[in-house]
């Protein structure tokens, strides 16, 4: 709040110092202040034909910077005001009085008039039944909820309701504004306090102190996603290893391989070891990182529990003299992680159908010491049927 | 046989005084019941013939009709499908079975009652399904369209903190 404080003293400074009458001339609430002519205005401040990189400028874009920057303040201060008076508002719900069942029965000799508008039947809401209500929504539906009124506000706020931010719930990166400065300011509203599962948005760099503040932020969070799903992430191979390192509860790893290789998840599933449940992986093929056989050897010696293993590869800048992964290597990971309930694989093209059947005759022949219940093919022409799993030709 | 008797059934009465006869493992489900049971057995006051009554102050007797219909189904016929999220569909019928989706598909004032009588009896798989069918009310709904639905006033918020609010709460785009 103090920081807060500071930058609207800052932004009145500069105005009371520098800004020149021509500024105090302008009405904004005139209709005819339009964006552009105050443009005009801001640049015949500066010298004549001043570029990004004039002193000048640099200064006019700097003050634009903290202008938003306090904008956004007063909003934060605003809904955090509404939000703890809305602590105080109970939950209420109001319905017309004729649509209470008893009414319904006696609908006969009930005529329009005799329900008059204003008999309402009011019933309030018990706080631990409301969260259950909002606990059923998603992200961008808490938020709308939220402007309902300053007690839907307050509920909406609260960490439960928040075990995940993802691309469904609104999470995303779309306008490409956010950066490592947003997206630690976002983490670091009271609500995101309990994050288990975290997607990182499209195209957010990351680094060793973005990682580190984001581990002290979310202290929970147990799935850590850099382009898995949705958008490529930009993590590299130290992200990774510094992820595992800062997030003591983490059990579940999502990545691309954009810059991420095949030394890298090694590593990753060695420092992991016993704590790794899930591990899913997406090659986007552009940067020519593919796994091989190896890694998943060294998971199945390192990774007694993981549950969940998916791989996706994608058809656009496939080469195939670059991919390594064979029915050798998936055959180790089934061997290997007895706790394997989920394999999916997408368009993995040297694992053929004869690898699979080796695989399901090895499953079949001891079902008891096996926990696999599930493959998800993808690009092949067949699929696995479950229970029990069976090779269907499509 | 009084003893017996004493196990077979008990009374709920509602709100209006009405005595409703309900066979204790299906009260059982509430976990009201449940509790107010486990204390007469201790008192081990059983020198009255008279069957157990447990007054519900908080129920209108349409509201504990359907409460007992609820529970004779989940006993009788069939138990609900566990209620799991993140939800795999926005469509009650997909989630649990029909009788139960069609359970829900009452009037609102009704439903909202559910909700809290199934609270205050302390049914969780009831709590479940009534919150999920208020909360599927509210999937993909606006602020104003809430407001609407459930005839919320709005003179909480002004039009212009409305706004900050929108603009601010979760910023996510």
């Amino acid at each position: 709040m103090s920081k807060r404080k500071a930058s609207d003293a800052d932004i009145s400074d500069d105005t009371a110092e520098s800004d020149g009458q021509a500024l105090m001339s302008l009405d904004l609430s005139n209709i005819k202040t339009t964006p552009k002519v105050i443009a005009t205005e801001l640049l015949a401040l500066l010298p004549p034909g001043a570029t990004k990189h004039d002193a000048a400028a640099k200064k006019l874009l700097k003050s634009y910077a903290l202008l938003t920057a306090e904008l956004d303040a007063r909003s934060n201060a605003m809904a955090k005001a509404n939000e703890s008076e809305g602590a105080r508002h109970p939950i209420a719900f109001w319905f017309q009085t004729r649509c209470t069942a008893r009414e319904i029965e006696m609908d006969d000799d009930c005529d329009d008039n005799v329900c008059d508008d204003d008999a309402m039947t009011v019933i309030h809401m018990p706080e631990e039944c409301f969260l259950k209500i909002m606990a059923f929504l998603n992200g961008r539906e808490i938020v709308n909820a939220s402007e309902v009124n300053k007690a839907w506000l307050y509920v909406s706020r609260m960490p439960v309701l928040w075990e995940r931010l993802d691309a469904s719930n609104g999470l995303s990166n779309r306008a490409r504004k956010m950066n490592q400065t947003t997206l630690l300011a976002l983490l670091g509203r009271p609500q995101f306090a309990n994050i288990k599962v975290l997607a990182l948005p499209y195209k957010v760099k990351l680094g060793k102190a973005t990682i580190a503040s984001i581990a002290k932020l979310c202290p929970l969070l147990e799935t850590w996603d850099v382009g898995y799903s949705k958008g490529s992430g930009r993590g590299k191979d130290c992200d990774l290893m510094d992820a595992v390192e800062k997030f003591t509860n983490l059990t579940s790893i999502g990545t691309n391989m954009w810059d991420v290789t095949s030394t890298g998840i090694s590593s990753v599933v060695r420092a992991m070891g016993a704590n790794l449940l899930d591990l899913r992986i997406d090659n986007d093929c552009i940067c020519s990182h593919y796994l091989h056989d190896g890694v998943l050897t060294v998971i199945s010696e390192h990774c007694p529990n993981l549950k969940h293993f998916a791989y996706k590869m994608h058809s656009y800048c496939y080469k195939a003299y670059l991919d390594w992964l064979t029915g050798a290597g998936v055959r180790d990971l089934v061997r290997g992680c007895r706790r394997l309930e989920v394999l999916e694989l997408e368009r993995c093209l040297n694992i053929e159908r004869a690898d699979f059947e080796t695989i399901l005759n090895m499953v079949a022949q001891d079902p008891g010491s096996f926990a696999l219940r599930k493959i998800d093919l993808i690009g092949y022409s067949f699929v696995i049927r479950d229970n029990p799993l069976s090779i269907v030709d499509m | 046989m009084d003893g017996d008797d004493l196990h077979g059934t008990l009374k709920l009465v509602s709100k209006e005084g009405d005595t409703f006869e309900v066979p204790v493992d299906i009260a059982k489900l509430s976990n009201l019941v449940l509790t107010t049971l486990g204390e007469e057995d201790d008192g081990g006051n059983d020198d009255d013939d008279d069957m157990i009554e447990i007054p519900l102050p908080n129920v209108r007797s349409a509201v504990l009709a359907k409460v007992i219909e609820y529970c004779t189904h989940y006993k009788l016929v069939e138990p609900m499908t566990p209620i799991t999220t993140p939800l795999k569909s926005n469509r009650i019928e997909e989630i649990v079975q029909e009788w139960y989706a069609n359970f829900v598909n009452v009037d609102q004032t009704l439903l909202f009652e559910l909700v809290t009588a199934a609270n205050f009896m302390d049914i969780k798989a009831l709590l479940d399904l009534t919150c999920l069918a208020v909360s599927i009310l509210i999937k993909g709904k606006s602020a104003e369209e809430i407001r609407r639905i459930f005839n919320i006033k709005n003179n909480d918020f002004s039009a212009e903190e409305e706004i900050k609010v929108a603009d601010d709460p979760n910023a996510m785009s």
